[in-house]
């Protein structure tokens, strides 16, 4: 059974009472909210399994309130670095669902906004913090991109985790690089980020949990 | 209140007693503990202080203490792949020359991290001959450093198995696809929803009422 038809089934009109009473344990069970890391993991096998028919399950969602709202100005100046010109008002959006697992703004929620990025050619992925999800209109419809700040990377030579590759753990500096624009496509996982004290400098580790290895 | 203060005296007056002459005790590994006082608390610091996103398991703050009760298999994952690996590399990468503690807990780093690397190979969403080949090479890593670190240990019947994988993860692929980790999951909300304990009757009722076999 495939798992759109799954998902479908508690939710027939004419579906038993049986198979309508275990929709609540079922919910819970596929519910991305629950704090579980098990959950994002067969919510992510899920996804993998259904890549063929990728239209009934891009997993990307919206929160409701999408107003258009007045531009912050370093957003306002780093769309025109992009795009050439930005628009004083557009719609700001607080989080995003991708395959299950919620992105939002890290005024919204610290820990769901720190993102691992396929930000470069060397497919290496980079730490961020997302700012912004902003929808711009373009000549091909509507475009959501996110505005992060990269962390600074730390010198390799000096990161102990370096030698550990493994471990999809590294550090970087305290320090976040001016805001950058990418497509929500270039957005690969959460990272758990914890702020210490290295070497006598403050510094952050990173630790990626895209467990795709 | 009175019993707890003489039960930590005695565990305190017990620890006094394993002490060695021969450094054991400097390490604070002759009675099977790795970790000193201040080292634990740095390591709960780190897992209260960490950010993290709000699906990924968490940790008790409390690590160590018998108030949480056993980890859950997850809880056990997280905390290896994500929580031990900053606090460890932090206390014990850095070698303090001619200080036999820091030596040894350098080793013991290797050891876990070597560990931590299988599990992360093990718990990979793809996988192939390679990567189960390097499975393998790292969680034998780990239990000959455990044998040489700890020599009076004795392993157990999962270590064994834990050598078993890289056959079943050649054959079967990624473990996602065969844990049983969805089954204990289903099976521990079942326990936890209250019922008359009249076993069968709550789903006897509800088919009797359906239309089941039409549906």
């Amino acid at each position: 059974m495939k798992a759109a038809n799954l998902r479908a089934l508690v939710s027939k009109s004419n579906a038993p009472e049986v198979i309508r009473r275990c929709q609540p344990i079922f919910s819970k069970l596929v519910n991305p909210q629950v704090r579980n890391t098990l959950v994002t993991d067969m919510l992510s096998l899920t996804l993998a399994q259904d890549d063929n028919d990728s239209e009934e399950n891009t997993q990307t969602l919206y929160d409701g309130d999408s107003k258009a709202a007045k531009l912050p100005t370093d957003l306002r100046r780093c769309i025109e670095r992009k795009f050439l010109h930005s628009p004083s008002r557009a719609p700001l959006l607080s989080h995003l669902t991708i395959d299950g697992l919620t992105y939002s703004v890290s005024t919204k929620h610290v820990g769901n906004s720190c993102i691992m990025l396929d930000a470069n050619a060397s497919r290496i992925l980079v730490p961020a913090r997302l700012d912004y999800i902003v929808e711009l209109e373009t000549d091909e419809g509507i475009l959501t991109v996110v505005a992060v700040r990269q962390y600074q990377p730390f010198p390799k030579r000096d990161d102990p985790f370096a030698c550990f590759p493994l471990l999809q753990t590294q550090m970087c500096k305290s320090e976040l690089d001016p805001l950058q624009l990418f497509t929500i496509d270039k957005i690969r996982s959460h990272f758990a980020m914890s702020s210490l004290v290295y070497m006598e400098k403050d510094v952050t580790v990173a630790v990626s949990l895209h467990r795709v290895s | 209140m009175l019993i707890c203060v003489n039960i930590s005296l005695q565990r305190q007056n017990q620890l006094e007693k394993d002490k060695d002459p021969l450094g054991h005790s400097a390490t604070s590994t002759k009675c099977g503990h790795v970790f000193n006082q201040e080292e634990m608390n740095q390591i709960r610091s780190d897992i209260i202080n960490m950010i993290s996103p709000s699906w990924l398991t968490s940790i008790p703050t409390n690590l160590g203490s018998p108030n949480h009760g056993k980890l859950k298999a997850d809880q056990w994952r997280v905390l290896g792949s994500t929580f031990l690996p900053v606090s460890l590399v932090r206390l014990w990468s850095v070698v303090e020359v001619g200080n036999p503690r820091s030596e040894r807990c350098f080793k013991i780093l290797q050891v876990t991290l070597s560990l931590l690397s299988a599990v992360s190979i093990a718990s990979s969403r793809m996988m192939s001959v390679a990567t189960a080949d390097l499975y393998k090479q790292h969680m034998q890593s780990y239990l000959s450093g455990l044998k040489t670190l700890f020599p009076d240990y004795s392993f157990r019947p999962n270590h064994h198995m834990a050598l078993h994988l890289h056959e079943y993860l050649i054959l079967y692929g990624p473990v996602h696809a065969w844990w049983t980790f969805p089954f204990e999951r289903m099976i521990g909300m079942l326990q936890r929803i209250s019922t008359n304990y009249k076993a069968g009757e709550f789903f006897i009722h509800c088919c009797s009422g359906s239309n089941l076999t039409t549906w």
